[in-house]
Formats: structure tokens, C-alpha cells, sequence
């Protein structure tokens, strides 16, 4: 026994800090292969043609390339801190270190304006009202039609016509939605849809008039096929506004030729109570007539203004934050969230570890702290690396 | 102390170097943002999206064995890497039966809140489906 003293050997031959910082990061890549994996799989199962492009969910591509060259630099900066330290350089290795942190703080400023654009635009995970709808569909109508009354104060036609009374026969028009374009909007296309679809049996039909609101809330692009949708459904609104003033006038005529008649009769004549008994039909008529050519002529007024030559969609134009329909939209947001929500918290945690590291004296017998902060915060790069082409590129 | 400071000075020390790795990490990054712009996604989208993840493959390469210094160290790097990597890609694999295939194969749930309807399904539940 004496002649073989007992001697320390390390089983593995770096410090303790170090194994240990490794082993955390071998979880870390298990972590983060399960969030960008499911990422993958979900994308690649998604029905073809479905998975969300980068332009419609405000993916800026610029602003990816710009925290992929930050978070590069950064890493070759606390590389240099490391390298500064070794050589006894401390001063040099604080300022490496400070600058590392200053290009962390700058990838969150950027992630900051990303995520500004995606709440602006109603894209984010939503538990308590859905914003985002994998189709068009009766649920999705009576969504925004919805938000339109509820966040917008919008009201129904129908609701209002209940405490409506019509003033006498020839009247104008009582109800005008033109002012407030919400309304218009409502009336005119929202609840046109709605009843439409609760009338028509063509699927066809059905989908153009659900595919239409869908893309006026949400597309900025336009394109042929539903403009010709939207003139040939001006057209006919038109023809029915046309159809209905011949009849309103028609009605009315005949009520005036009542109430003549009424004018000239006993009041305890029998014809006198069936005269008054028409004239009430007929003012109802009326009423409904009204309503029903307000409705037209609110559809009419709608086309022109929502459908017809726009340039922007009307969430963008008007800031009304309606439910959208991206198809797979809710699975985006979840994915991009815990991605990159993770991933920036991890940066956030780089910060706060280096900012503890730049209160001490960066000296040589330092190195082994600064390269285990060194290590976390290149993996953090190395992450990142494979989230801009997923997320901005692809 | 002294033997500690041994064991890790077995690294280069070259300050210049990393900045050329830096050089190269960028030239890198800038291949990729010009192939999601050329023609070659509009003509060849999936050989686009292969290369682009094939440079930030590269990429996280050099990071990993010069930043991290892996390239450096002695054989207990593939003890901690190698298993961790396998088993994440174990955890991608197995995602696929249920998650990967869910547009191949619906259950009739999904068929009926799917955002577009494609695949194929089985006789049972489409006559599940039509049930309904």
C-alpha cells in the first residue's frame, strides 16, 4: 500500500463548474430539440399549402437576420472576455462583457418591437376569446359579429327596428348606419351573411360569402375573383333596392287612397273598421318594407365603401381587431411563442447571469466562471441559429 | 490550481481567430437570407429549405466547436453531447405517429374542425362522419 500513495485523479479532466455546466446544457438541448421538433412535426403534418407564411403573421425578416447577427456578435464578444481574462487583461475582459451584454439587451429591444407587431395585430394565444378561426364558417360570422357589438358598440338593425316606430306614410329613411362604419360594416355585410347563409342551401354560394368576409377582415391582398363576388353582389342589391321602392311606393299609394277614403267616412260605418283594419296591414307593411330597404341600402352603401378598390384589409384600415381566419393561425402562435418566448427567456437569465459576473474582478482565476457563462450563452446562440431559418425563412 | 490551469490551457489563443469564426458566422447567415430571396424558393422551394437548414446546421457546428471550444476538449465531450442528441431526436420521432401524421389520417373530430379538409381517413369514421 505505501508504495502506491493514493493520488487524486479526476475522471473527467475539467473542473467541476464546468462538467456541470455541460451536463445542464445537455438537457437543454433535449428541452429545446422537444419545442423545436414539435415545431417541425406540426408544421410538416399540416395539411399542404395551409402552414401560415411569414408575411401574414408579421414575420420580419430583416429584423431575424438582425438578432441572428447580434446574438453572433455577442458570442464572439464574451469569447473575447474569456480570452481577455486568461491573459490577465480584466479591464478589457469587463468591457468585452459589458458589450455582450449591451448586444443582449438589444436582441430583446428587437424581440420587443416583433412581439409589439403580433399583439397589435391579434396574434397571440387567446384562451378567453378566439381571434383566430382555422375557417369560415357560421361560428366565425357570429364571432365578429360579436366583436362588433361588444368591442365596437356597434348595434343590429334588427335590434334597433323593436323601439322603432315609422312616422307617417312616404317617410325617408329613419335608420342610417353611413356615419359610423362599424355599423355599416355590421349591417351591411356581417348580418347580411348571416342571414344569407340561413337561407341558402348552395354550398358554393355559401363558401364565397363566408371566404368573403373572412378575406375583407383580415387579407391586404385583392384579388379578381371575389372583386367579381363583391360587383356582381352590388348589382343585385341594387336591383332589390329598386324592386323595393316600387313596392314602398305602391304601398304607400294605396295607404294614402285609405286614409282619402277614411277621411270621407262615418266613424260607425262597418266599411270605416275594415278600412282602418287595412291601413293598419298596410302601414306594417310599410315598416317592414322600410326596414328591409334600409337593409338593402346599408348592403349597398357597405360594398361600395368595405369591398370595392380597397387597398388594405379592415382590421388594418379601421384598427377594429376582429377574429381572423388563418388557417393553422392558433398553431403558429402557440408554437412561435414557446419558441421564441423560451428562447428570450433564456437570454434574459444570460443577462442577468453576466450581469453579476461584470460586479467582480475579471482576472485569471476568474476564466473558469466566465467560460462556464460563456458556454450557456453560446448555446442560447446556437438555439437561435436554428430558429431564424424555421421561423422567418422556411 | 496550477493543475487545473494546465488542463484548460490546451486551447488556442489567438484573439484575431475569432473574429475570422465571427466573419465567416455572418457570411454564413447572409448565404441563407439571400436563398429565402432568390428564385430558388419559387423554383426548387424544398432544395431552398434543405440548404438554409443545412447552413444553420454548419453554423451551430462552428459555434459548438470553436466558440464552445469542443473541438478542444478530450473524449469526455461526446459522453455528455451524443446521448442527449440522440434521445432529441427520439423525442422529434416520436412526435410523428400522432402529431406528424394528423393531415393523413383524421380521427372524425378533426375532420370536422380541420381548416382544410385533404387526406384520407378511415371507411369507419368517414361513415362516421356522414352519420353526422
Amino acid at each position: 500500500m505505501e508504495q502506491f500513495p493514493l493520488k487524486y485523479q479526476p475522471a473527467v479532466p475539467v473542473s467541476n463548474g464546468k462538467l456541470a455546466i455541460w451536463l445542464f446544457l445537455s438537457t437543454e438541448i433535449m428541452f429545446f430539440s422537444a419545442l423545436i421538433g414539435s415545431y417541425v412535426v406540426y408544421r410538416l403534418g399540416a395539411a399542404p399549402g395551409t402552414w401560415p407564411t411569414p408575411a401574414t403573421m408579421q414575420v420580419v425578416e430583416w429584423m431575424g437576420a438582425l438578432n441572428t447577427t447580434i446574438l453572433l456578435a455577442s458570442s464572439a464578444a464574451i469569447v473575447m472576455a474569456l480570452e481577455m481574462a486568461r491573459h490577465s487583461k480584466a479591464r478589457a475582459a469587463k468591457g468585452w462583457l459589458v458589450l455582450t451584454m449591451v448586444l443582449g439587451i438589444a436582441f430583446l429591444v428587437v424581440k420587443g418591437f416583433e412581439y409589439r407587431a403580433k399583439f397589435e395585430h391579434g396574434l397571440f394565444p387567446d384562451v378567453k376569446k378566439q381571434q383566430i378561426f382555422d375557417r369560415s364558417d357560421d361560428y366565425y360570422v357570429s364571432a365578429v359579429a360579436a366583436a362588433l357589438t361588444e368591442n365596437l358598440g356597434a348595434t343590429t338593425l334588427v335590434a334597433t327596428s323593436g323601439t322603432e316606430s315609422l312616422p307617417a306614410s312616404g317617410s325617408k329613411v329613419v335608420l342610417t348606419n353611413q356615419d359610423d362604419p362599424a355599423r355599416l360594416f355590421l349591417n351591411g355585410i356581417v348580418e347580411w351573411t348571416r342571414l344569407e347563409l340561413s337561407q341558402t342551401t348552395d354550398l358554393s354560394r355559401r363558401k364565397k360569402l363566408l371566404d368573403g368576409l373572412a378575406e375583407l377582415i383580415h387579407s391586404n391582398s385583392v384579388d379578381e375573383e371575389t372583386q367579381a363576388f363583391w360587383r356582381a353582389e352590388l348589382e343585385s342589391a341594387k336591383k332589390q333596392v329598386t324592386e323595393f321602392d316600387q313596392q314602398f311606393s305602391q304601398v304607400s299609394e294605396e295607404l294614402k287612397g285609405t286614409q282619402a277614403k277614411l277621411s270621407g267616412l262615418d266613424k260607425e260605418s262597418p266599411e270605416h273598421k275594415t278600412l282602418t283594419e287595412s291601413a293598419k296591414v298596410q302601414t306594417a307593411e310599410l315598416t317592414q318594407l322600410t326596414r328591409q330597404r334600409n337593409v338593402l341600402r346599408d348592403r349597398v352603401a357597405a360594398i361600395e365603401k368595405f369591398c370595392l378598390d380597397r387597398k388594405k384589409s379592415l382590421n388594418e384600415q379601421y384598427h377594429w381587431h376582429l377574429p381572423m381566419v388563418i388557417p393553422n393561425g392558433n398553431l403558429w402562435v402557440n408554437t412561435y411563442f414557446m419558441l421564441t418566448g423560451f428562447h428570450a427567456l433564456h437570454v434574459l437569465f444570460g443577462i442577468v447571469a453576466m450581469a453579476v459576473l461584470a460586479l467582480l474582478s475579471l482576472g485569471p482565476s476568474r476564466a473558469g466562471l466566465i467560460e462556464n457563462v460563456a458556454l450557456y450563452w453560446h448555446f442560447v446562440d446556437v438555439v437561435w441559429i436554428f430558429l431564424f431559418p424555421l421561423i422567418y425563412l422556411l | 490550481m496550477a493543475e487545473k490551469l494546465q488542463i484548460e490551457s490546451n486551447q488556442p489563443s489567438h484573439g484575431g481567430r475569432w473574429f475570422i469564426v465571427f466573419a465567416v458566422l455572418c457570411a454564413l447567415t447572409a448565404v441563407s437570407f439571400w436563398v429565402a430571396n432568390s428564385q430558388l424558393m419559387t423554383e426548387n422551394r424544398l432544395l431552398g429549405q434543405v440548404l438554409m437548414l443545412a447552413i444553420s446546421c454548419g453554423k451551430a457546428l462552428i459555434v459548438v466547436l470553436c466558440f464552445m471550444h469542443l473541438w478542444w476538449e478530450r473524449a469526455w465531450k461526446f459522453a455528455v453531447t451524443i446521448p442527449a442528441l440522440i434521445i432529441a431526436v427520439i423525442l422529434t420521432i416520436s412526435l410523428i405517429p400522432d402529431v406528424g401524421y394528423r393531415g393523413i389520417r383524421y380521427s372524425s373530430v378533426r375532420l370536422k374542425f380541420a381548416p382544410v379538409e385533404s387526406g384520407e381517413s378511415d371507411n369507419a369514421m368517414q361513415t362516421s362522419r356522414a352519420k353526422e
